[in-house]
């Protein structure tokens, strides 16, 4: 509760950046109602608050004990509800669309009302190609579409990329939910990722170009009913072994760590 | 999931199959203590020290853990990102296997 009270304290304090294309003129005095854009600044601000909150007294605990007695990570839903609300008071407001992006960039497996309403208000915003990332693993069907529409639209090698990439990795997934053989149009936009965006980095060591390449091997070596590839390599003690030395016998490959 | 594992080896004890696993951790000695903590029997490969060695990354892997089942000839049977139970199909690929090498005993 004191955490909230801050927060509302120093968003009076100050009043919330505003982004250039919002009426900067049009500032309310103070006892106005706040516009949209202003209430979605506030929540925006007491969310990284809590989340900053957080961090510190996270640091600051020093045994196992301490950190057991801390109040729960401030999760980003408990803000997403209200900002959506938000939105859906003022569609058309600049701000809508920002907001949206906060929701799916913040929770992006489970945001299918802020994908939606982007597919449906803003698929031909340029601002959409922040997603490009982002969409990969949203149950909305309306995800595709608006990787199509970065795909297409943006100038941006570095979201056109991903969005290429994602919509063949989604149209994979499809195809293998439907037990569908057909993957044409997944393994089309894997091909084209290794063409032009081959150099876009994706995670760790990664680019875009080398998971594009691992995804088509997988979809034509590594699937049921294929002979599996020869793995070499040596074990904990530095002894070198091979899968086919267990050939006459059925083998569970288990890839795993433990972190 | 070791818990799971070590049931499955026990229970199939001297019949032909094997858990192989590929695995990610940072150093042997790190894998070592993990081995012997979680009392793991089964053998691993030590893939380079991170989640992109060069069998993970040849295998496509980016969720751990994932499970391929190959049969006695080779072929993958079943695969799973994140642990999944395959028993029922490994005890039928487990008779398959000793049914081949019944046959190609009285050859």
């Amino acid at each position: 509760m004191r955490r909230i009270m801050l927060g509302i304290v120093v968003m009076l304090a100050i009043s919330p950046p505003l982004r250039a294309d919002d009426k900067a003129k049009e500032k309310p005095a103070p006892d106005k109602p706040k516009t949209g854009a202003e209430q979605y600044q506030a929540l925006v601000k007491e969310y990284d608050d809590a989340l900053k909150a957080w961090m510190k007294s996270y640091q600051a605990a020093k045994t196992d004990e301490d950190r057991r007695r801390l109040p729960g990570y401030p999760t980003p839903q408990k803000y997403e509800k209200q900002i959506l609300d938000l939105v859906e008071k003022n569609p058309h407001d600049a701000f809508a669309l920002d907001a949206l992006i906060w929701v799916v960039q913040h929770n992006p497996g489970n945001s299918n009302r802020a994908v939606e309403l982007i597919a449906k208000d803003h698929v031909q915003d340029k601002r959409v190609g922040a997603l490009a990332g982002s969409l990969v693993y949203s149950p909305s069907s309306s995800a595709d579409v608006i990787l199509r529409a970065i795909l297409q639209n943006s100038t941006d090698h570095k979201e056109q990329g991903p969005a290429c990439f994602g919509l063949a990795k989604r149209l994979k997934t499809k195809a293998d939910r439907a037990q569908s053989k057909d993957t044409t149009e997944a393994e089309k936009y894997f091909q084209q990722t290794i063409e032009k965006y081959a150099d876009v980095k994706y995670y760790g060591k990664k680019t875009l170009g080398d998971a594009a390449k691992g995804a088509l091997f997988e979809m034509h070596h590594l699937s049921i009913g294929k002979p599996a590839p020869e793995i070499e390599g040596a074990d904990v003690d530095n002894k070198k072994f091979k899968l086919s030395d267990y050939r006459g016998k059925v083998v569970l490959l288990d890839f795993w760590g433990n972190w | 999931m070791y818990p799971h594992e070590r049931s499955l080896v026990k229970k199939l004890e001297g019949k032909p199959f094997a858990i192989l696993g590929i695995n990610s951790d940072h150093a042997r000695d790190e894998l070592k203590k993990v081995l012997e903590k979680e009392n793991i029997t089964w053998r691993s490969w030590f893939d380079g020290g991170d989640t992109s060695g060069p069998i993970a990354t040849h295998w496509n892997i980016e969720g751990w853990p994932t499970l391929y089942l190959v049969d006695h000839k080779g072929v993958i049977r079943d695969k799973s990102v994140g642990s999944k139970e395959m028993d029922k199909l490994i005890e039928k690929l487990v008779q398959e296997a000793e049914a081949a090498s019944k046959t190609s005993a009285q050859k």
